[in-house]
C-alpha cells in the first residue's frame, strides 16, 4: 500500500463523530481531572482545609454517579447530540460561575452539583450510546478511541492548565476552560455530531444496503434475543446483572487504589517521586490498554477480552500484595494499568449488542452508577480495614479475589447466543457480524 | 479523593503527580510556561478546526457522489 493510500482520510462520516466526541471527552474530563491543581490555591484563598475540598470532590463523585442513569435516559429519549450539547452548555456556564465564586460554599455547590452532574452528560454514557449507533463491526475500536479522549485529557489537558495557572490565576484559568467549552467545543459538537447514521442517509460502519447490511432492524442494527424495547426488561435477564457485578468490582478496585495508593506507598517508605512515576507508567499503559482492548474486541468475543482484562488487573493486585512495595508498585502500574479504562468500551459495547441501542444510554448509565457507588463504598471500606488491621495486604488480596470473580462473571455471559453481533438472520459465524 | 491517580472515570489528578510531572517536563524541555500555553492553545483550536473542515469536506463529497448517481 502506498503512502498516499495510507494517508487517505476516512470516507465514513462516523469517524469524524468519533474524533469530535474524543475531543469533547478530552476537554470535559481533562478539566475535571485538573481539580487537584487548585487545592493549594483554594485552601489559601478561602482559608479552608484540604479535607473540606476533598469532601467537595467526593460529593461531586457521587452526584456524577447519580447523574449517569438520568443523562442516559435523556440520551435515549432526545438523542446524544442534544443531551451532550445541553450538558456541555451547562458545564460551560457552571465553569464560568466556578471562576467567579465569591467563597468556598458557592464553589462547592457549583462543582459538586452543577459541574459534576453536567460532566456526566458528556462522559461515556451518552458518547458510547451515540457511537454504538454509528458502528457495529468496529464498535470496540471506535469506543476505545472515544474513551481514550479522557486519558489524553489527563495527559495533555491537565499540564496545559497547570502552566496556565502558573502564568495567570485560578479564576482566569477556569474562565479559559469555560471559553474552550462554550466557544470551541460546543459549536464543534453541534455541527459534527448526529445521533444516528440514518439522519444522514447512512448505515452503521458506512456499509451500503447491498454490502452485507442486515435488514433485521432499522438503521442497520441487528435485533438479538434480548433486544429490549423498554429498558426495564433488561433487569429480568442475567447478562445485565453479570456485567453490572463486574462493573461494580471495576469501580471498587479503581476507586480504592485511586484513594489509598499514595498513602500505601508512603507508609511503605517509598519516595513520592517514585510513586508519581509509577502513576505516570500506569497512565501510559492505560491509554495503550483502552485502545488495544477495543480493537481486539472487534476481532474476538468481547466477553473474553473483558474477562482477561479483569484477570489482568487481579494479577496486578496479587503482585502488589506479594512483592516488596518498591517493586510491587511498578509491577502493579505495568500490569494493572493496561486494564484501567479498558473495561468501559467493552462493557458498553456488550450492553449495546445484547440489549440493543434503543435503551443503551439508560442501561450504560445504570451500570456506571453502580460502578461509581461501588467505588465510593470501597474507599470507605479500605480505609476502615487499614485502621483495624494496620496493613493493606488483605485489601489487595481481597481485590484480587473480587477481580477473579468479575472475570468469571464477564466470561460466563453467553455472548454467542445473546449478542446481536453473533445471532440474527444475516449474521455469519465469527466476529464479523 | 484528591490523591487519586486519574484516568478512569474523571477522578481528580493527584497534585503530587502533577508537581512531579511539571518538574520533569521543565527539566527535559526547559521552555517558558508561555510557550506551553501557546502550543496547547494552538492545539485546542487546531484540532476542532481540522475536524470541522474534514467533516464538512466529507459531507460535501458525499453530496457530490449522490448527485452524480442521480
Amino acid at each position: 500500500m502506498s503512502l498516499r493510500n495510507r494517508l487517505t482520510l476516512p470516507s465514513f462520516y462516523g469517524w469524524y463523530i468519533v474524533g469530535t466526541v474524543f475531543f469533547v471527552s478530552l476537554v470535559a474530563i481533562g478539566s475535571r481531572q485538573s481539580f487537584g491543581l487548585f487545592v493549594e490555591t483554594w485552601t489559601e484563598e478561602f482559608g479552608v482545609s484540604v479535607a473540606v475540598i476533598s469532601a467537595v470532590s467526593s460529593a461531586g463523585w457521587l452526584i456524577n454517579g447519580v447523574a449517569q442513569p438520568i443523562v442516559g435516559r435523556l440520551t435515549d429519549r432526545y438523542g446524544g447530540r442534544v443531551t451532550m450539547g445541553m450538558s456541555l452548555l451547562v458545564l460551560g456556564i457552571g465553569t464560568v460561575l466556578l471562576a467567579a465564586s465569591p467563597n468556598i460554599w458557592v464553589l462547592a455547590v457549583i462543582h459538586a452539583v452543577v459541574i459534576s452532574f453536567a460532566v456526566g452528560g458528556v462522559m461515556f454514557t451518552p458518547s458510547t450510546a451515540v457511537i454504538a449507533r454509528w458502528f457495529r463491526r468496529k464498535r470496540g475500536t471506535a469506543m476505545g478511541i472515544v474513551a481514550s479522549g479522557g486519558s489524553f485529557g489527563g495527559i495533555l489537558g491537565v499540564p496545559f492548565l497547570a502552566y496556565l495557572l502558573l502564568l495567570t490565576n485560578w479564576r482566569i484559568t477556569w474562565f479559559a476552560v469555560a471559553g474552550v467549552m462554550l466557544v470551541i467545543t460546543l459549536p464543534l459538537l453541534l455541527t459534527v455530531v448526529r445521533n444516528d447514521p440514518r439522519d444522514m442517509g447512512l448505515r452503521p460502519d458506512g456499509v451500503s444496503a447491498g454490502d452485507g447490511a442486515d435488514p433485521s432492524e432499522a438503521g442497520g442494527q441487528r435485533r438479538g434475543p434480548l433486544t429490549a424495547d423498554r429498558w426495564g426488561e433488561c433487569f429480568r435477564s442475567a447478562p445485565l446483572w453479570l456485567l453490572g457485578m463486574s462493573y461494580v468490582v471495576c469501580g471498587v478496585t479503581t476507586a480504592m487504589v485511586a484513594t489509598h495508593f499514595v498513602f500505601f506507598a508512603t507508609q511503605e517508605g517509598i519516595a513520592p517521586s517514585s510513586a508519581a512515576l509509577a502513576f505516570g507508567l500506569l497512565s501510559t499503559m492505560n491509554l495503550l490498554g483502552v485502545l488495544f482492548g477495543g480493537w481486539l474486541s472487534d476481532r474476538m468475543p468481547r466477553k473474553d477480552v473483558l474477562a482477561v482484562i479483569y484477570w489482568t488487573r487481579g494479577a496486578g493486585f496479587v503482585l502488589l500484595a506479594v512483592l516488596p512495595a518498591d517493586v510491587g508498585i511498578w509491577a502493579f502500574a505495568l500490569v494493572a494499568g493496561i486494564s484501567w479504562l479498558a473495561t468501559v468500551p467493552l462493557t458498553s459495547a456488550l450492553a449495546a449488542e445484547i440489549y440493543g441501542v434503543r435503551n443503551m444510554g439508560t442501561i450504560v448509565g445504570i451500570l456506571t452508577m453502580m460502578h461509581q457507588f461501588g467505588g465510593a463504598a470501597a474507599v470507605f471500606a479500605a480505609g476502615a480495614s487499614y485502621t483495624l488491621l494496620g496493613t493493606y495486604v488483605p485489601v489487595f488480596a481481597g481485590s484480587a479475589v473480587l477481580l477473579l470473580l468479575a472475570g468469571v462473571s464477564s466470561y460466563i455471559v453467553r455472548e454467542r447466543r445473546l449478542s446481536a453481533r453473533y445471532v440474527g438472520a444475516a449474521a455469519p459465524a465469527g466476529a464479523e457480524a | 479523593m484528591l490523591s487519586a491517580p486519574p484516568l478512569h472515570h474523571s477522578e481528580p489528578t493527584d497534585p503530587d503527580l502533577l508537581d512531579w510531572l511539571t518538574h520533569q517536563v521543565d527539566r527535559f524541555l526547559p521552555f517558558d510556561p508561555l510557550v506551553w500555553v501557546v502550543v496547547g492553545g494552538v492545539l485546542l483550536v487546531a484540532i476542532p478546526a481540522g475536524l470541522l473542515l474534514l467533516a464538512a469536506r466529507n459531507a460535501s463529497r458525499r453530496g457530490n457522489e449522490e448527485a452524480t448517481q442521480q
